[in-house]
């Protein structure tokens, strides 16, 4: 009887853990915040410290304090790079590279680390994933973090090995994480990989003894904001009489919004195929277990079987699934209400969550029924 | 002798397609002891099944009466107890045998040990016992009821119904399905069961409900029940059926 509870625990509470847990690294890391990049048409035309600072004043002046969250400048240069792993889920690069260094601790410019409060920490367990790590490592200087492996993985490689085969300021250097030293972050979830690093570090790397700044970003509050926010810097520029591009992180990334839609698409499709695959299933399963078995259950009861014990075997079954759908439930509207909160784009129809709910519940369902089934067996069919 | 099975002004009835109550057994008296073969005999539809429910305590909806059972008052029982009661002093005899087909012939013979609690070891141990006793050979233990004869699927529901060592025995048209050979071996086996045994000294009260006279035979049988067709007064179209004690 223990065994059956654990492997219900085990088969069901588990995956929703590891599923709620998935999703909600996923939901938090993949979307990303929102910004808009600004540098000048020219190419070889950079920001200075002084500029910049008065270029921040000016924008949160005429933008509106509330719908900025940061204002960070940045450098950017390409290298050639070969970006080596080991372990599962790293990804391999090698060829040329965006690096952008970034102003101090608002690097990697997706992360909003600051947003993940003690609540959510807790909420969604990231105390054990690489992200504590990277907390911990983040003012270390020779540690490469790669995305990926925080999209895709439970429990996040803590170990990698990078070598800059060009690049004359590391040369052939082996970077570990068990060293203790960060470097940057290896954005290796887009097409194009990119290095996030310190901005003071990369400008030495380049070898300027004064910061300079390729353009900088600024991360706004409210996606539904971005648009707007991006013609009142148009505007705020032509007056300005700087020549500047000024992109939304939705135009820069176009393409890899198409593919994350297809992607999503896809899913739900598959989902839809479980989902009708498992319903056919529960049917099979309810009327083998229940319903052809109803004459033997019927003798069984005659010859001394007490139906009572199935009864609060199903109770108590069917009380534990509830209380699991809850709790994946739960946290699937926290999910929800969360996003809708920061008014962030999240990609969120309802429908997606029903598939999920209505394919949680079914597989639930088949788990608790097979189980029962099985607890049958082991009463009535008693020598099997 | 003991009573075993008593009951009196017994009345139970269905309601109709029109909603209307139709009683089914009415004033009924009955009575069978330990150590006696009682038949209970009657034509289709005379009310037969449903008594033999209500006195195997299957069924304890009745309209009215008091039905005891090894003293107990049926009606007082839950489901539950019900169970745990006929697992323990009634043994169950059925016309198709209804053997579980997944299970062999040892596990069907042993399922009302195992339901007690006792150990597939010990139950097997004693089923086989049994089944030696019948004449059904070892080679046939593990072999599944289809496998089996008529006959032989017969002995093993009667194996089954006397594992437990029950005070009483239902059997309900036990030679129905049988040819006339095999009837009269297992009508044999049934008039053995019911003698007295250590662990019984009273025997067994067996309870036959059939339509074969056969079993009118003095020599076979101790106290014969007929269900015999009355005029229904509130409903002439309707062919009713009381219970008469013939011997």
């Amino acid at each position: 009887m223990i065994i059956v509870f654990i492997s219900f625990f085990v088969i069901t509470i588990i995956p929703i853990i590891i599923n709620s847990y998935n999703k909600s690294l996923e939901k938090s890391l993949a979307t990303k915040q929102p910004h808009i990049i600004v540098n000048y048409i020219d190419e070889r035309r950079e920001f200075s410290d002084s500029e910049l600072l008065k270029l921040e004043k000016s924008i949160i002046e005429e933008i509106g304090k509330d719908k900025i969250t940061q204002i960070n400048a940045y450098v950017k240069t390409t290298k050639f790079i070969n970006l080596k792993s080991y372990g599962n889920n790293l990804s391999e690069f090698s060829g040329y590279i965006d690096v952008v260094g970034l102003t101090s601790n608002h690097y990697p410019i997706c992360y909003n680390f600051e947003s993940f409060t003690p609540v959510m920490l807790d909420g969604f367990g990231f105390k054990i994933t690489g992200l504590e790590m990277f907390e911990e490592f983040r003012n270390s200087d020779e540690t490469l973090f790669f995305n990926s492996s925080l999209y895709h993985s439970i429990s996040p490689l803590v170990t990698y090995q990078a070598t800059f085969e060009q690049g004359y300021h590391l040369g052939e250097k082996k970077i570990s994480y068990a060293k203790g030293k960060f470097l940057g972050i290896v954005e290796d979830f887009y097409e194009k990989p990119i290095i996030y690093m310190d901005s003071k570090k990369l400008n030495k790397i380049l070898g300027y003894n004064q910061n300079h700044y390729s353009g900088f970003m600024i991360n706004i509050d409210n996606q539904k904001e971005l648009l707007e926010i991006k013609s009142e810097l148009n505007i705020f520029f032509n007056s300005d009489k700087r020549e500047v591009t000024i992109a939304t992180w939705r135009e820069l990334n176009q393409k890899q919004n198409e593919i994350f839609k297809i992607f999503t698409q896809v899913g739900a499709f598959l989902k839809w195929i479980i989902l009708i695959l498992a319903t056919s299933a529960v049917s099979i399963y309810l009327y083998k277990s229940l319903l052809m078995k109803q004459p033997e259950l019927r003798l069984l009861n005659i010859l001394g079987l007490r139906l009572t014990y199935i009864v609060n075997i199903t109770i108590i079954l069917t009380t534990a699934l509830s209380v699991s759908l809850s709790a994946y439930l739960a946290d699937r509207m926290m999910n929800y209400i969360y996003s809708s909160v920061l008014h962030q784009d999240f990609n969120v129809d309802i429908s997606f969550y029903l598939q999920d709910i209505l394919l949680s519940y079914t597989v639930l369902f088949i788990i608790t029924l097979s189980i029962v089934n099985n607890l049958f067996k082991q009463k009535y069919n008693i020598f099997k | 002798m003991k009573i075993c099975v008593e009951v009196e002004g017994l009345e139970k009835s269905f309601k109709d397609h029109n909603n209307k109550d139709i009683k089914v057994l009415e004033n009924l008296n009955f009575e069978a002891k330990s150590g006696e073969i009682t038949i209970i005999m009657g034509p289709s539809g005379c009310g037969k099944s449903t008594l033999l429910n209500i006195l195997s305590t299957i069924d304890n909806e009745f309209d009215n009466g008091i039905v005891k059972v090894m003293d107990e008052d049926i009606k007082l029982l839950n489901e539950s107890k019900k169970a745990k009661f006929r697992n323990k002093n009634i043994g169950f005899i059925f016309q198709s045998h209804e053997l579980i087909s997944e299970f062999n012939v040892l596990e069907n013979c042993a399922i009302p040990l195992k339901l007690q609690g006792i150990n597939a070891k010990k139950s097997y141990k004693e089923a086989s016992k049994l089944l030696e006793k019948f004449n059904i050979s070892a080679t046939n233990h593990e072999k599944f009821p289809r496998e089996l004869s008529g006959g032989q699927q017969q002995r093993v529901g009667i194996i089954r119904a006397m594992i437990n060592k029950p005070n009483i025995i239902f059997a309900d048209e036990p030679t129905g399905n049988l040819d006339i050979k095999s009837r009269d071996i297992v009508n044999k086996e049934l008039k053995k069961l019911i003698h007295p045994t250590e662990e019984n000294p009273q025997g067994i009260a067996l309870i036959i409900v059939t339509h074969d006279e056969t079993y009118l035979d003095k020599n076979y049988s101790d106290s014969v029940y007929k269900f015999k067709e009355i005029e229904d007064i509130e409903n002439k179209d309707r062919v009713k059926y009381q219970l008469y004690k013939e011997r």
